[in-house]
C-alpha cells in the first residue's frame, strides 16, 4: 500500500506493506537516527515526534501513520551546525554510545516547545521511555536543562568539574564534621579532587566533547544497522525449546522450499569445527566445547538452525517450517545440584576435551592458596563463614548483537558487526569458516553498549556461515528476547567466605569457596570465577589466602562477560563479610576495614597466582605492590557528602511521620583491576597530514566509553595539539593495530600508553624537522605546544609548516609513529561507595534514595567522561543489586524476557547519584591514569545490604532485594 | 510483532463495527499491545483512528473520556481527576503514553493496571456499541467478559469525578508496574476500593474485608501470600490516608 507522510516537513509518499511498522520504513527512508531497541518499543530508541509528540516508531504500524506527521533528528540537519539541544547533548557528555540519542534529543524539543523551564521531574518524566544502559540518565538530564537555558537566551555555566580541595593528606584518615558539607552542584557535574602530584597538562585531564558527539548527536550513519548494504538477506536463528535435548532429525525441505529462502544452515550440512566463543586472547581457554550447530542442544534458546531470506519475516516463517525431532533429556539449573550423581551429563560428547570431570558437569577446578589457610583459621581467635548466593542478569546493552557479513571484490570475508574485540572475533572466526585469517576482515563500527555481552564471537559465525552459503550479504539482528536468554549473561554463582581475625581485628586467614555456574558452555567461564577469586581476595591484607571454586555445567542461558567480571559477585560477599565481622567485634566497619584494607606499598599478594592463562602454585620471588591509592580521600569525600554520621541517628532512621520506613546508610570499599598483566596489548598508528593535523588508528573498541576521545587527548597532549587536530579511527582488521579489545578495565591504561608511545614517536621527529627548519642543533630542546615547534630562543615553526615541508618540500617523508603497549603491572582502582535507602519494614519495598561513588582512577583523561562511567555503571549495579534477574521456569524458559518484567531502571526513578574523581598519580599509566569503567559495579550491591543492616539489623546474603524477598527477610522466614 | 493480513481504516462507526465483525478482524487502537503481540494467528487490523472518540467533556460531575483519548491526553487534561491522570502516567512511559488509549487498555484488561483500578473506584461505566445499539455497562462487567473485542466497540468511558481518591502501591522500583496496588475512593455513599496484581484484571473489593475472595496467583514477582498480605497492608494505608483527609 502508499502511505503519504509530512516527514521532516516535507510531504513523502512511500510504499509499505501492512505488517511493516513506521521504524522500518523510515530506516528505508534513510532516518539513521532512529534505531530499533526492543520490538515493544520499550526502549525508546525508536521514537519520533508523532504529530509533535514522542512515540516509539517500533510499536507504530507504517499504515497508522498514513496522513500524520512524523519528525526525526535528521530535521535539524539542515547544515553542518548543531542545534542548541544537539550542543547541549554534546557539551554535557550526556551520550555514551549515542544509539538513542536522537530520541533524547527530540524529546527534548517537546518538552522545550510546551514547558520553556522545565523542572527535573519534568525532564526525567519525558525521558522515562528511553531506557539508557549508560548514562543512568545524569548527564542527559543536565543537557535539557543546559538546552532549555540557551533557548530561554541564558548563558549557560560552562560544562567543567567542580574543583574541591582535599580533605585529607592523601594517607590519613580525617574526622569528618557532620556539619561539614561539600560545595552543592549539580549532580552532573563530576567532583574532582586534585592531588598535587599530577603535573599540569593542556588536554589530558580536561573535560573535552567527545570526538564522535557530532556523528551521534546528528543521528548520522554510525552503527552496523545504519550502513545499507545492495542485496541484502534477512537471517533468523531456530531456536532450541528445550532445555536439554539431542536432535534426533532436522528436515529443511520445506523451509527451502519457501519463496525468499536461499539458506538454511544447522548442524548436518556445516562443518563441526570446535571452538570457546569468548572473545579472549590466544589461546583461548579451554575447553573447547561448541561447534556452529550441534547435535545437541543445552538450554532452551540453543542454536538449532538459521535462515538466510529475503526478508526477516520469511526467514521467521522458514524456520517455523524446519521440523525438527528431539529426544529431550533432564535438565539441571543450579550449580550446586549439577555435581550430583543423578544429574544429567551435559557434555557427554567425545570430541569436547579438557573438562575437568564431564560425568559430574565439573568444567573446572581453580585452586591457589598463599601460606597455611587451615593452620591460621585453627589458630585465629574468631572464625566467620558466611555463604552468599547471586543470580543471573543481562547486560542489556540497548542496540541488541548484530553483524552483517559479506564476500568483497577479492572473495575475502567481511564482516561489520557490534563487537568489543574485532581482533579476537577474525582469529576466531576464520578456522570456522575455513578461511585464513588474512582472508576474514572485522569492521567494528560505533556500538550501542556491550558491557561484556559483545566480547563474544556471538553471532559472527552464523552470518559468516550464510553469506558464504548464499555468496550474498547476510545481516542478523537479535530480538530483545533472543538477547536475554540467547545472548550473554552474569554467572550466577554461591560464595562461601571463611574469615580468621586475631584478637586485634586484622585478619589472619580468608578462604573462598565458589561454585560458579557457567550454563552449557564455558566461554568465560573460568576466567570470570579467576577474577571474582582475584578481587574476591586482594582488597585486604592477610598472609593466608585461599581460593577454591568448581566451576559447573548447567542448562541455563549461557553465562559470559558482563562489566566488572567476576568482581561484583566476590565483592557483594566479601563486603557483606567484612561488615558482618566488624560489627561482630564491635569495631566501627569503616574502621576495620581500614585496619586491613591494602595501602601504598602493600603487596597483591594472590594475584599472580590466578591468572587467565592459569594458576601458579609456586612462590613467587617478588609480588605486585599497590602504588597508588586515594581511598582515604574516597572515604572521606564520601562520608561528608552522603551524611555518615546519620548512621546511628535514630530520629533521621525512624521518621516519626511514616512509622513502617526505616532508614539506613551503607558502605562498601571497592579495589578492581586495571588491565590483565603480560596479556592485554593495544595498539596505535599515527601519522602528520598537510594541514598538521594527525590521523590517529587504535585498535582500541569504543563502545561509548569515550575511549576514542581519551586515546585522542593522550595524543594531543603530547604532539601539542588540541583534541580537534586528532582524528581518531577504530577500528578494522584490515587497518588498525591489534588490540586485545575493550575489556578488563584496559583501553586507557594500556590502549592509551600505546598511543602515547605512537605520539612520542611523531613529537620527536617533528621536533627533528622543526630544528631542521629552525636550523637549531639540538632538537630535543623544542617544544611541542599551540600546533607549533617551539625553539628555547621563542622562534617557532608551525606543524602545518613541518607537514609541508616534509611532505612536499624537503626530505620528503611521511612522519609518522606506531606504538604498542602491554603492562607487568595491573594498578588497583580504589573507589568508596556509599548508599542511603529508605526500607518499607511492611512490605520490604526498597527505595534507593542516594548513591555517592568516590573513585580514585589515578588522573582522569577525561573527567566528564570518567564520571559518565561511574554514573553508568552504579546504574547497572543498582539493578543487579535491587530488581534485575533472568527468572527460569521448571522447564529452563525464561519467564521475563523483555524490559518490563525484567526490570531496568528508568529516568524517572533513579536515586540522587554523585560522582568523586580523586585523583593520584599512578606512574605505571599514561599521564596517570588507572582504571574507571569497572569499579562503579563492585559496591552498589553489598552497600545497599550494609544499608539494610543499618536500617533494620536484618542481613540478607542473595541478590535481588526484592520486595519480597526483603519481607520474608524481616519476618525471619 | 503480530501477523497483519490487512490493515484498514474505518471512517465511521458503522463502517468499523461492520469490519469488525469479520473473521480475525481485530480493533485496532493505539497499537502498543496489538502492535507488539507475539501471536501468531494472522489478523485483519481495524484501525480506528478516524472515528470521532478522542474527545474528553466534563459535566454535571461526570467525565466522559473517548475511548481514543490516549493516556498522555488524559495526563494533561486538568478536567480529568488526579488519580485518574496520575494513573494514566504511570501506566506507560513517556514514549507509550502518547499512542496507548483507555480503549485500548480497559479491552486489555491487565490486571496490574492502576489505571483501570481508578476507573473502577470511580464508578466506570463503558458505552458500548454493538449490533444491538450503543449501551452503558460498569466496567468490572466489561472486565468481566472473556472476549468481547470482535463484536463490539468501546466509545467511551464515563466516570463519576467526586470524592477522595488514593494510591498505595508496592514494586520492584519506584516506577515498576506494581506487584500489587490498591486505589480506594471515598465518596458521599461510603468507599470504593480496587485492587491490582491479584486475579485476572483488576477488581473491585470490599474496603472492610479487602481480601474476601482474592485468589492471587503466584509468579517470581510475589507469591499468593505475599500478595494477600500487600492487600491488607496497602488497603489499609490508603483507608488511613482517605481518612486523614477528612
Amino acid at each position: 500500500m502508499q502511505i503519504n507522510i509530512e516527514l521532516n516537513g516535507q510531504e513523502t509518499a512511500v510504499e509499505c506493506e501492512a505488517h511493516e511498522t513506521l521504524l522500518m520504513v523510515l530506516r528505508r527512508e534513510g532516518m539513521s537516527s532512529v534505531r530499533f531497541g526492543s520490538s515493544s518499543g520499550e526502549t525508546g530508541a525508536s521514537a519520533v515526534l508523532f504529530d509533535g509528540l514522542l512515540a516509539s516508531s517500533e510499536v507504530i504500524l507504517a499504515a497508522q501513520a498514513n496522513g500524520h506527521s512524523v519528525v526525526t533528528l535528521e530535521s535539524l540537519n539542515t547544515d553542518s551546525s548543531l542545534h542548541p539541544v544537539q550542543a547541549a547533548f554534546a557539551a554535557t557528555g550526556a551520550m555514551q554510545s549515542g544509539y538513542s540519542v536522537g530520541a533524547m534529543i527530540l524529546g527534548t524539543l517537546q518538552l522545550l516547545k510546551e514547558t520553556p523551564d522545565p523542572t527535573e521531574i519534568e525532564i526525567r518524566d519525558m525521558l522515562s521511555g528511553i531506557l539508557d544502559r549508560e548514562t543512568a540518565y545524569v548527564k542527559p538530564v543536565a543537557a535539557v536543562q543546559q538546552a532549555a537555558a540557551v533557548l530561554r537566551g541564558e548563558e549557560p555555566e560552562p560544562f567543567r568539574p567542580l574543583i574541591l580541595t582535599p580533605m585529607t593528606d592523601g594517607t590519613n584518615p580525617v574526622k569528618v564534621d557532620p556539619n561539614d558539607s561539600p560545595p552543592k552542584a549539580s549532580d552532573a557535574i563530576p567532583r574532582l579532587i586534585p592531588s598535587s602530584e599530577v603535573p599540569s597538562t593542556s588536554v589530558v585531564g580536561k573535560p573535552e566533547v567527545k570526538v564522535d558527539a557530532v556523528r551521534l548527536v546528528k543521528g548520522n550513519p554510525a552503527f552496523t544497522a545504519d550502513f545499507d548494504i545492495r542485496g541484502l538477506l534477512h537471517a533468523k536463528v531456530l531456536r532450541s525449546p528445550h532445555a536439554h535435548a539431542r536432535i534426533v532429525s532436522i528436515d529443511d525441505s520445506e523451509a527451502l522450499a519457501l519463496s525468499g529462502v536461499y539458506a538454511v544452515i544447522h548442524h548436518e550440512n556445516v562443518s563441526r569445527i570446535k571452538y570457546a566463543s569468548g572473545g579472549q586472547s590466544y589461546p583461548n581457554p579451554k575447553p573447547h566445547d561448541q561447534v556452529s550447530f550441534d547435535n545437541k542442544v543445552r538450554h532452551v534458546g540453543d542454536r538449532v538452525a538459521a535462515v538466510a531470506a529475503e526478508t526477516p519475516e520469511i526467514a521467521e516463517e522458514a524456520c517455523s517450517l524446519i521440523k525438527v525431532e528431539y529426544e529431550v533429556l533432564p535438565a539441571v539449573f543450579d550449580e550446586l545440584e549439577a555435581g550430583k550423581p543423578d544429574a544429567p551429563v551435559i557434555h557427554d560428547e567425545v570430541d569436547t576435551v579438557d573438562i575437568a570431570d564431564r560425568d559430574r558437569n565439573l568444567v573446572h577446578q581453580i585452586f591457589a592458596e598463599r601460606g597455611d589457610v587451615d593452620s591460621a583459621l585453627k589458630n585465629a581467635d574468631r572464625t566467620y563463614e558466611q555463604t552468599f548466593r547471586v543470580h543471573q542478569v543481562q547486560p542489556a546493552p540497548i542496540e541488541p548483537h548484530i553483524s552483517t557479513a559479506w564476500l568483497d571484490s577479492d572473495q575475502r570475508l567481511v564482516v561489520r558487526t557490534a563487537t568489543q574485540v574485532p581482533f579476537h572475533t577474525r582469529r576466531m572466526l576464520a578456522p570456522l569458516v575455513g578461511m585464513d585469517i588474512k582472508d576474514v576482515r572485522i569492521i567494528k563500527p560505533r556500538i550501542g553498549g556491550g558491557f561484556g555481552a559483545k566480547q563474544e564471537m556471538l553471532i559472527e559465525d552464523i552470518v559468516a556461515h550464510l553469506a558464504i552459503a548464499t555468496r550474498k550479504p547476510v545481516q542478523l539482528e537479535l530480538t530483545r528476547a533472543e538477547e536475554f536468554y540467547a545472548s550473554r549473561t552474569r554467572h550466577p554463582q554461591t560464595l562461601t567466605y571463611r574469615t580468621g581475625v586475631d584478637s586485634e581485628g586484622n585478619l589472619v586467614a580468608q578462604e573462598l569457596k565458589l561454585v560458579g555456574n557457567t550454563g552449557p558452555y564455558g566461554t568465560h567461564g573460568y576466567t570470570v570465577q579467576t577474577v571474582a577469586g582475584l578481587r574476591g581476595l586482594s582488597s585486604y591484607n592477610c598472609d593466608n589466602k585461599r581460593f577454591d571454586c568448581d566451576v559447573m555445567y548447567t542448562n541455563i542461558p549461557v553465562p559470559g562477560a558482563y562489566r566488572g567480571y567476576g568482581a561484583p559477585q566476590a565483592l557483594f560477599g566479601l563486603e557483606a563479610h567484612m561488615e558482618d565481622i566488624a560489627l561482630d567485634l564491635g569495631m566501627d566497619p569503616i574502621e576495620f576495614r581500614r585496619q586491613n584494607w591494602v595501602k601504598v606499598g602493600d603487596e597483591m599478594n594472590i594475584a599472580p597466582h590466578l591468572g587467565e592463562q592459569g594458576t601458579i602454585e609456586e612462590e613467587l620471588d617478588e609480588y605486585p605492590k599497590v602504588m597508588s591509592n586515594g581511598i582515604e580521600e574516597c572515604v572521606a569525600q564520601g562520608s561528608r557528602a552522603i551524611g555518615w554520621h546519620r548512621r546511628h541517628d535514630e530520629s533521621w532512621k525512624s521518621p516519626v511521620d511514616r512509622p513502617h520506613i526505616r532508614r539506613g546508610l551503607g558502605f562498601a570499599f571497592c579495589m578492581h583491576g586495571t588491565s590483565i598483566p603480560f596479556l592485554d596489548m593495544g595498539g596505535c598508528s599515527i601519522k602528520l597530514n598537510d594541514d598538521g593535523s594527525f590521523n590517529m588508528l587504535v585498535g582500541a573498541t569504543d563502545l561509548g566509553t569515550g575511549a576514542d576521545t581519551v586515546l585522542g587527548q593522550i595524543a594531543a597532549e603530547v604532539l601539542g595539539v588540541p583534541l580537534e587536530d586528532i582524528r581518531v579511527y577504530s577500528s578494522d582488521t584490515d587497518v588498525t593495530p591489534f588490540d586485545t579489545g575493550a575489556y578488563a578495565s584496559s583501553t586507557t591504561y594500556i590502549s592509551g600508553a600505546a598511543a602515547k608511545k605512537a605520539a612520542d614517536v611523531v613529537r620527536k621527529r617533528l621536533k627533528e624537522r622543526a630544528a631542521m627548519l629552525l636550523d637549531i642543533e639540538i632538537p630535543c630542546s623544542i617544544e611541542l605546544r599551540d600546533r607549533r615547534a617551539w625553539a628555547p630562543d621563542g622562534r617557532s615553526v608551525s606543524l602545518e609548516e613541518i607537514a609541508l615541508d616534509s611532505l612536499h618540500l624537503n626530505e620528503q617523508e611521511q612522519i609518522m609513529g606506531t606504538g604498542s603497549h602491554v603492562s607487568p603491572d595491573c594498578p588497583p582502582p580504589f573507589a568508596a561507595q556509599f548508599v542511603e535507602i529508605e526500607i518499607d519494614t511492611e512490605t520490604g519495598q526498597i527505595e534507593v534514595t542516594k548513591m555517592i561513588m568516590a573513585v580514585d582512577c589515578g588522573v582522569a583523561i577525561n573527567p566528564v567522561t570518567a564520571s559518565g562511567q561511574v554514573e553508568g555503571g552504579m546504574l547497572q549495579a543498582l539493578g543487579y543489586a535491587h530488581c534485575e534477574e533472568i527468572v527460569l521456569d521448571d522447564k529452563g524458559t525464561m519467564v521475563n524476557p523483555s524490559f518490563g518484567p525484567y526490570r531496568i531502571y528508568r529516568a524517572d526513578e533513579m536515586p540522587k547519584t554523585e560522582v568523586f574523581l580523586v585523583q593520584t598519580m599512578e606512574d605505571s599509566g599514561p599521564f596517570g591514569a588507572k582504571a574507571v569503567a569497572e569499579i562503579p559495579k563492585d559496591g552498589v550491591a553489598p552497600a545497599i545490604r550494609n544499608a539494610i543492616l543499618n536500617a533494620t539489623g536484618v542481613r540478607i546474603d542473595e541478590l535481588p532485594f526484592t520486595p519480597e524477598r526483603v519481607y520474608r527477610a524481616l519476618k525471619g522466614d | 510483532m503480530a501477523k497483519i493480513i490487512s490493515y484498514q481504516r474505518p471512517g465511521n462507526l458503522e463502517e468499523a463495527l461492520s469490519l469488525i465483525s469479520l473473521d480475525k478482524h481485530v480493533p485496532l487502537a493505539g497499537g502498543t499491545l496489538l502492535n507488539t503481540s507475539e501471536d501468531k494467528e494472522p489478523l485483519h487490523f481495524v484501525d480506528l483512528q478516524g472515528l470521532p472518540l478522542k474527545g474528553i467533556e466534563r459535566s454535571n460531575g461526570k467525565l466522559t473520556i473517548g475511548s481514543m483519548a490516549t493516556l498522555d491526553e488524559i495526563m494533561k487534561n486538568s478536567g480529568c481527576p488526579d488519580s485518574i491522570r496520575l494513573s494514566s502516567r504511570s501506566e506507560l512511559p513517556s514514549t507509550l503514553r502518547t499512542l496507548a488509549t483507555i480503549g485500548g487498555t480497559v479491552a486489555s484488561g491487565d490486571p496490574d493496571s492502576q489505571l483501570i483500578a481508578s476507573l473502577l473506584v470511580h464508578d466506570a461505566e463503558v458505552t458500548i456499541l454493538n449490533s444491538a445499539g450503543e449501551s452503558n455497562v460498569p466496567l468490572q462487567e466489561v472486565l468481566g467478559e472473556s472476549d468481547s473485542s470482535g463484536t463490539q466497540l468501546i466509545l467511551s468511558i464515563n466516570l463519576d469525578t467526586g470524592g477522595d481518591c488514593v494510591m498505595e502501591a508496592t514494586g520492584r522500583t519506584p516506577s515498576d508496574t506494581p506487584i500489587v496496588s490498591v486505589t480506594a475512593r471515598r465518596c458521599s455513599d461510603g468507599y470504593r476500593m480496587a485492587v491490582t496484581g491479584v486475579a485476572s484484571t483488576p477488581v473491585l473489593v470490599d474496603s472492610e474485608s479487602p481480601t474476601v475472595s482474592l485468589q492471587p496467583s503466584s509468579d517470581f514477582r510475589g507469591d499468593s501470600e505475599y500478595r494477600m498480605h500487600l492487600v491488607k497492608i496497602l488497603a489499609s494505608r490508603t483507608l488511613d490516608l482517605l481518612d486523614g483527609e477528612k
